[in-house]
């Protein structure tokens, strides 16, 4: 606990931690999806040095080019390269995922610490309001809120978060119900500390691993629902590159120009698949109960 | 009860029908690209729409064929006083409403004077029907309709959906409200059902006997019944059509008009509607766009025979003028305006004051040079613009908006340039987009987009509508455009293409004046 112990209990923290790491890449699908979501990064960072075309210039007369050497993945209605798209496309795609799964968590961790640890009439009327929010299905919860705000990707990404935050706020209320009872807890509380330090420095850091898989596993929903939204055409406004808004503009031509949706679509799928097999395996080391397994 | 039901039951099944046709007749699906009906009463309506459901159920007093070539309607013969400020019709004596009402001269007069009353909230009809004063009976079958200036298109109008005589009992008996949803025509087709968003049926007017001699077919139509379906994704109209759910398409795309028509199974016609073209109206209100020379700039910098032809495939040219060329007393003169020409966008731009600036955006006093778009139709031809006008340093933000969204947009001044087009066969509707009468304003929605407002402009416009030789309607219709494409109002983009594909099955479709609703009076299974 004290910093102290540090230099003492460095060397066996060290090897715990490189031993869950090791266990983590025990599991090929996991290695696969970190693989291909560090692929996805540095694509998206390095966009505007790895595309081989500018993702907004039009060529009317290299309108709907299948995929080439020149193209390599073909070119849009307006002759755009959708390689040089996509690669921007996943800036968007990733920044909208992360920027949404990290506000619904503050917001959600933020709500659930609260309800959780203040109890009594707060927690029963909190509770019941994040039941009546998950009533409702998240894509219609986050239509309603895009309807009040207007459209755009910022606020597609409030929307996906307000939509999303009940769940977090439920998990966090639990994981924060047992811990409050611990004895330390307590010892804290004996010792006069105030409810927001207790809040802040005791209860919060024993439910980050929660945080930490529960954020992972819903990083695939939340990259999904945003693009949900622009592919409905409420999200990212042209000449952005969103992959769910590319998939909305290339559906007139699905017939003709197969490759218009079915690159934005296999980036989509790829990605929210490496996100929950990171997730899943996430859960699976980090949960204390399955110390040894696998 | 349940022994006939199984004999029906039984005839369908053994009828083997080749396609749509069964024991009751032709059925015929029309797959249309809108969902947003909210009425069928003629006199109210200002919708394309609407008007397709409409024009299947209700006659007109005259009645003009796809070319706009009149023809006797309901009025049997009509005579314009020398002065143009009435017209006396001679009314059929042979037709009843679908209720059972009789047709006379009563019912017209009931019809053009409801529409005049503000408490029925007519949204179409009181514009078309313009100066109208008053309707004699002067007998059961004969009226006199009275205009209270000179109105030499007054005929004309008489050939528009929106003048339809309604039956006056069905009025009476379900109110104005009660009769939009379940309308009462004289027209070859009755209605039956209608659930909103999904479909409207209709049946045949088994005594119908009183088609314009245009038409191939006499007395009740070959179609048994007609179902508008609502579709409005294209593909999925298409892909309908094909499984032989629907049996007409409208506003098919392109790229599936050559393949559908390719294939042998289908037929496709296309035609260029006439009125407002797909078009841009510029706000010569506020922002960069106040300034003349920045307007013209945009209009050199977007190159409309590439773009029309890249959107289209070929199916639609670029437009040049504030009316179709497909509408009566349109132009020529309008297609030598603004040219593709990036130099001229460049140096008109330099002489507003907007200078290039790093990025390829053009600066003012260290403003960009932004122009808000919020799009309502067509998010493809957005972004073809978007890009076009970028080479040129134009920033244009496009916002694809929903109606809603566009209209407070509308009523609040709060947009660089949107988009417009309308169906109507008169250059008379100029006058919805440019008269400085039609301005917007907090509370009223109004169509001139580009708030523009010139005394002048609104004369010729008035002049050319009551102008009593076609000379002079002609020359008055052509200052006026001229007028407003020297003062760079509007960015035509291109025709408005309506694309119909349907089943090889069937032969017969027609379309209304305006070229865009379609006639099925007419349809028959195809002569093999």
């Amino acid at each position: 606990m004290s910093v102290t112990a540090a230099p003492a209990g460095e060397p066996r923290r060290r090897s715990r931690r490189l031993r869950t790491v090791r266990r983590f890449f025990r599991h090929p699908g996991a290695t696969g999806a970190v693989v291909v979501l560090v692929l996805l990064v540095v694509g998206a960072i390095f966009a505007p040095l790895i595309a081989p075309y500018d993702f907004v210039a039009t060529d009317m007369l290299a309108r709907l080019k299948p995929p080439s050497a020149e193209h390599l993945f073909g070119t849009d209605l307006h002759g755009r390269d959708i390689f040089s798209r996509m690669l921007f496309g996943a800036r968007y795609s990733l920044a909208v995922g992360f920027a949404t799964v990290a506000l619904a968590l503050v917001v959600g961790a933020s709500v659930g610490i609260l309800i959780g640890y203040t109890g009594g009439r707060v927690d029963e009327w909190g509770s019941r309001f994040l039941d009546v929010l998950l009533g409702f299905p998240a894509i219609v919860m986050a239509i309603l809120v895009v309807a009040v705000l207007g459209v755009g990707l910022v606020n597609v990404v409030i929307a996906v978060a307000i939509s999303h935050m009940p769940r977090f706020a439920r998990v966090v209320r639990g994981a924060v119900l047992v811990t409050k009872e611990q004895l330390y807890v307590e010892s804290a509380q004996a010792l006069g500390a105030s409810r927001l330090r207790i809040m802040a420095r005791h209860v919060f850091p024993n439910i980050v691993p929660t945080l930490i898989v529960l954020g992972t596993l819903d990083l695939g929903n939340a990259i999904l629902g945003t693009a949900t939204l622009s592919f409905l055409g409420l999200g990212a406004q042209p000449p952005t590159p969103e992959w769910g808004a590319m998939l909305n503009s290339g559906r007139e031509y699905m017939r003709y120009a197969p490759w218009l949706m079915l690159f934005p679509g296999l980036a989509l799928f790829i990605t929210v698949m490496a996100v929950n097999l990171l997730g899943d395996r996430l859960a699976q080391v980090l949960d204390p109960r399955a110390k040894d397994r696998a | 009860m349940r022994p006939i039901h199984w004999t029906i039951a039984f005839a369908l099944v053994a009828g083997t029908p080749a396609f749509a046709q069964d024991a009751e007749g032709l059925t015929v699906v029309f797959a249309e690209d809108s969902n947003s009906d909210t009425t069928f009463d003629p006199r109210v309506t200002q919708s394309r729409h609407e008007e397709q459901v409409i024009t299947q159920m209700f006659d007109q007093l005259v009645v003009a064929d796809s070319t706009a070539k009149i023809y006797p309607g309901l009025a049997k013969s009509w005579e314009v006083s020398d002065d143009q400020t009435s017209i006396t019709f001679a009314l059929r004596d042979d037709v009843t409403f679908h209720d059972g009402t009789p047709f006379n001269a009563e019912a017209v007069k009931f019809t053009l004077d409801s529409i005049k009353d503000p408490a029925l909230g007519s949204q179409g009809a009181v514009d078309i029907m313009g100066p109208y004063a008053s309707s004699e009976v002067l007998d059961e079958f004969t009226i006199k309709v009275t205009y209270e200036r000179p109105f030499p298109a007054g005929l004309g109008t008489f050939t528009e959906n929106e003048l339809s005589p309604v039956s006056p009992t069905a009025v009476k008996e379900k109110g104005d409200n009660g009769f939009a949803q379940a309308p009462v025509g004289t027209g070859p087709f009755k209605f039956v059902s209608w659930e909103k968003g999904r479909e409207v049926v209709l049946e045949r007017n088994e005594d119908y006997n009183w088609a314009p001699e245009f038409m191939d077919n006499k007395g009740p139509s070959k179609v048994a019944r007609i179902i508008h379906r609502y579709v409005p994704d294209a593909s999925t109209r298409v892909a309908a059509l094909e499984a032989g759910e629907v049996q007409i398409t409208d506003l098919t795309p392109p790229l599936d008009m050559q393949r559908l028509s390719n294939s042998g199974d289908f037929k496709t016609v296309v035609a260029v509607a006439s009125g407002v073209p797909f078009s841009a109206p510029l706000n010569t209100s506020k922002g960069p766009f106040a300034d003349t020379k920045v307007r013209q700039a945009f209009m050199h910098s977007i190159n409309r025979p590439a773009l029309a032809d890249s959107l289209f495939f070929g199916f639609a040219d670029a437009a040049y003028g504030p009316i179709s060329s497909a509408t009566p007393e349109y132009f020529e003169g309008v297609e030598a305006y603004y040219p593709y020409d990036p130099d001229k966008a460049a140096a008109l731009l330099d002489e507003a004051g907007w200078t290039m600036g790093s990025g390829g955006i053009r600066e003012k006093d260290g403003a960009p040079l932004s122009i808000y778009f919020p799009a309502l139709m067509e998010p493809e031809s957005a972004v073809a613009l978007q890009a076009e006008a970028r080479k040129a340093g134009f920033d244009v933000t496009v916002e694809n908006v929903l109606k809603q969204k566009q209209d407070e947009l509308i009523l609040n001044n709060e947009y660089d340039m949107l988009v417009l087009r309308w169906v109507l066969n008169d250059p008379a509707v100029m006058v919805i987009p440019y008269h400085s009468r039609n301005i917007p304003e907090p509370g009223t929605f109004k169509f001139n987009w580009s708030r523009y407002s010139n005394p002048e402009l609104d004369k010729l416009l008035t002049d050319a509508a009551a102008a009593t030789t076609p000379q002079a309607r002609e020359q008055l219709y052509a200052d006026a455009q001229k007028l407003i494409m020297e003062e760079a109002l509007v960015l035509p983009i291109h025709d408005q293409i309506q694309s119909i594909a349907y089943s090889a099955d069937l032969d017969g479709i027609r379309f209304a004046p305006g070229n865009w609703q379609v006639r099925l009076y007419d349809v028959r299974p195809a002569a093999d």
